[in-house]
């Protein structure tokens, strides 16, 4: 006789919740940190109709009691109701991939190197480096990917920001 | 009637229509990039029109504004990215219809709607300005407060199945409006000494990152080479007679409130939006399709941001005081020009009323016109390989949020938020609540606060304005979910009594 368990048991299972629960510690943490803050906020010596602390300080309370009940709903729901995406998510997301992580943490990394070069390179040179840093990133090779393109795209930026509606870049 | 022909008459020049024409092409190039606003091109084209005539100045920089409301809804329907603020709402619906092969009709479709509120908020201009005006002079600070309190109701809708984890994100939204300048003393409040925190979280770097940044970041971490594009095929151009119909009502439903919450001093296109999109949801048939690809949805925030523009002008120019912020940097222009907009100048110079409605009308013909030709070209654009088209737009998203303040600080913040919206979608939390949230909490705050200073709580429960929004607040949250409840339990007990499939014998199954 064979008998059918359900699919989702054991560690699989509480792996799942406490992935679920981790956000809800994450803004529970932030609304903590806005209540410390709220209460840091200096009273002003003339007297007014509300404390300037209500404001922030009612969000704090807002954010900590949802931060608990989604905590809590983690734990009661089942894994996969508490991981459901919302309405306005990509029903096709799938999951993170190990290069994909790779590409975003290395175009997150070429923005930040952009930033710094431009203070020392004029945009013409700094924007191509940063163009070409991306296309690499995203799986560009060869003198067509890596030189023309952001040549193309360098140059019909700096004409349109810089020229046109002269932003100083 | 002299007035209306002398207005129009004015416009029927060579130097107008190239004006308009200039105009028009400065605006949707300007709508098409995000982070260059309406606002940041407007005063950036006043300079240039200064020396000019007023009418032919005015008519560069209305249809630069006009234009832009129409450039922007392309990037916020192919690639989820706001032109403009007053696109945001655009994204729920559009980019989700682009999505599904459906781009075509959804670029159409919002570039019809956003001519028929154009033309609504036009028609409201011309001939309702003094009645609206003086019930816009009516509102004060518990009135705002309660029209903020019934925007932010829209929390719970954009939230879906998700309700706990959208309030949570339209919290944060609310805590980060809280960043910047006391809105009752001006002391600075959680800017950690950072100067470019004064003025408040940049907001556009914010909108930018949380929907552009990050729906690249989401293509990029999830696709293995390969696979399909999300949108490869922009289906039909032309919505059918059956979707025309289906338009009519969000259409109404968009114009009505666009022009409404135009006319309110100090409330953007973009909150007009995001209201009409919640409003016509909530008297929609099929409202659960809002926020999946709904062609209502989609119209219906366009319609209202479009029709916002002629209530801003109305009041800009009924009242002397601006709509928003485009509208203060062309008042500033106007009184440069020696025209002092206020109630007296419907008496004093009626024709030039009439001229700036013609030319707005203008305009939104020819932004339409513009809209239709040069979509077909933008879809080109996305065929692009994956690694050409992910670095172009976050190139340009990266050099469009630094122009807005010139600030490299701003990209920082629109990298920072890209990361934070990849992680929320990856958890399940929707980013509109958050943008939804930091728009609208500096005015929620700054109103609540006024109130209690004026005569606490009484101000509010004694405005008959203030207390039939809220109560229109509670019945539009409270309404739905009662209405959903019955048909829930209608539909089981005409289950139960719906007799079920005959037990099949063991052995006919066999």
């Amino acid at each position: 006789m064979v008998s059918h368990h359900p699919p989702v048991q054991g560690d699989l299972g509480v792996a799942a919740r406490w992935r679920a629960a981790a956000p809800g510690v994450v803004f529970l943490v932030l609304g903590t940190v806005l209540l410390g803050l709220a209460r840091s906020i200096e009273l002003p010596t003339r007297a007014l109709a509300v404390s300037p602390r209500i404001w922030p300080e009612a969000l704090a309370f807002g954010i900590i009691g949802l931060s608990v009940l989604q905590i809590v709903l983690a734990f009661v729901t089942t894994p996969r109701a508490a991981t459901a995406k919302t309405a306005d998510d990509d029903d096709e997301e799938g999951p993170a991939s190990r290069s994909g992580i790779v590409r975003v943490v290395g175009f997150v990394a070429a923005t930040v190197a952009f930033g710094l070069l431009w203070y020392y390179l004029h945009f013409l040179v700094s924007g191509l480096v940063f163009v070409a840093a991306l296309t690499w990133v995203a799986g560009g090779r060869g003198i067509k990917d890596l030189l023309l393109f952001p040549a193309g795209v360098t140059v019909v930026i700096y004409v349109l920001f810089g020229l046109l509606l002269r932003v100083p870049l | 009637m002299n007035a209306l022909f002398e207005g129009f008459g004015a416009l029927l020049s060579l130097q107008m229509l190239l004006c308009i024409a200039i105009g028009a092409g400065i605006g949707m190039l300007v709508g098409a990039f995000p982070g260059i606003t309406a606002t940041m091109a407007v005063a950036l084209a006043s300079a240039f029109t200064l020396t000019m005539d007023p009418l032919p100045g005015l008519a560069v920089l209305l249809t630069i504004l006009i234009a832009a409301q129409f450039g922007d809804r392309v990037p916020a329907i192919l690639i989820n990215t706001p032109g403009t603020p007053a696109s945001i709402a655009t994204t729920f619906d559009g980019y989700a219809m682009a999505k599904q092969g459906k781009a075509g009709i959804a670029l159409t479709a919002s570039a019809f709607a956003s001519a028929a509120g154009g033309f609504v908020g036009i028609g409201v201009l011309m001939v309702a300005a003094i009645p609206l005006s003086t019930l816009a002079m009516r509102f004060g600070s518990p009135e705002m407060f309660a029209l903020v309190i019934f925007g932010l109701t829209m929390m719970v809708e954009v939230s879906g199945k998700q309700l706990v984890k959208g309030l949570i994100a339209g919290l944060f939204g609310l805590a980060l409006g809280t960043i910047g300048r006391d809105p009752m003393d001006g002391s600075d409040r959680f800017t950690f000494g950072i100067p470019q925190l004064v003025e408040g979280v940049p907001f556009i770097a914010v909108i930018i990152g949380l929907f552009g940044i990050a729906e690249v970041f989401s293509q990029m971490i999830s696709r293995t080479r390969g696979q399909q594009k999300p949108i490869t095929s922009f289906g039909r151009w032309w919505p059918n007679k059956q979707e025309n119909k289906q338009l009519i009502k969000p259409v109404a439903v968009g114009s009505a409130v666009g022009t409404v919450v135009g006319v309110l001093p100090a409330v953007g296109g973009d909150i007009g939006g995001i209201v009409a999109w919640n409003q016509a949801k909530r008297l929609s048939k099929q409202p659960e399709k809002f926020g999946k690809g709904s062609l209502e949805g989609l119209t219906a925030a366009d319609s209202s941001s479009n029709a916002g523009v002629g209530g801003s002008v109305l009041t800009t120019l009924a009242l002397g005081v601006p709509g928003d912020s485009v509208m203060a940097v062309m008042l500033g222009s106007m009184i440069i020009w020696g025209i002092q907009p206020g109630p007296g100048l419907f008496s004093s110079q009626p024709d030039l009323v009439y001229s700036i409605a013609g030319i707005m009308l203008v305009a939104t013909v020819l932004a339409l016109g513009l809209s239709l030709l040069r979509m077909r070209g933008v879809a080109k654009l996305l065929e692009l390989p994956d690694r050409f088209l992910w670095t172009v737009i976050l190139a340009f998203c990266v050099v469009g949020t630094y122009a807005v303040n010139n600030a490299i600080f701003d990209v920082g913040v629109m990298l920072l938020f890209g990361v934070l919206g990849l992680l929320l979608r990856r958890y399940g939390f929707p980013a509109g609540p958050i943008v939804l949230g930091l728009i609208l909490g500096p005015l929620a705050e700054r109103n609540f606060r006024r109130s209690m200073e004026l005569g606490g709580l009484e101000t509010i429960y004694t405005s008959p304005i203030a207390v039939g929004l809220i109560v229109l607040g509670v019945l539009a949250v409270a309404v739905p979910r009662i209405r959903a409840r019955r048909k829930a339990r209608r539909q089981e007990a005409d289950d139960s009594d719906t007799p079920t499939d005959p037990p099949v014998p063991v052995e006919a199954s066999r």
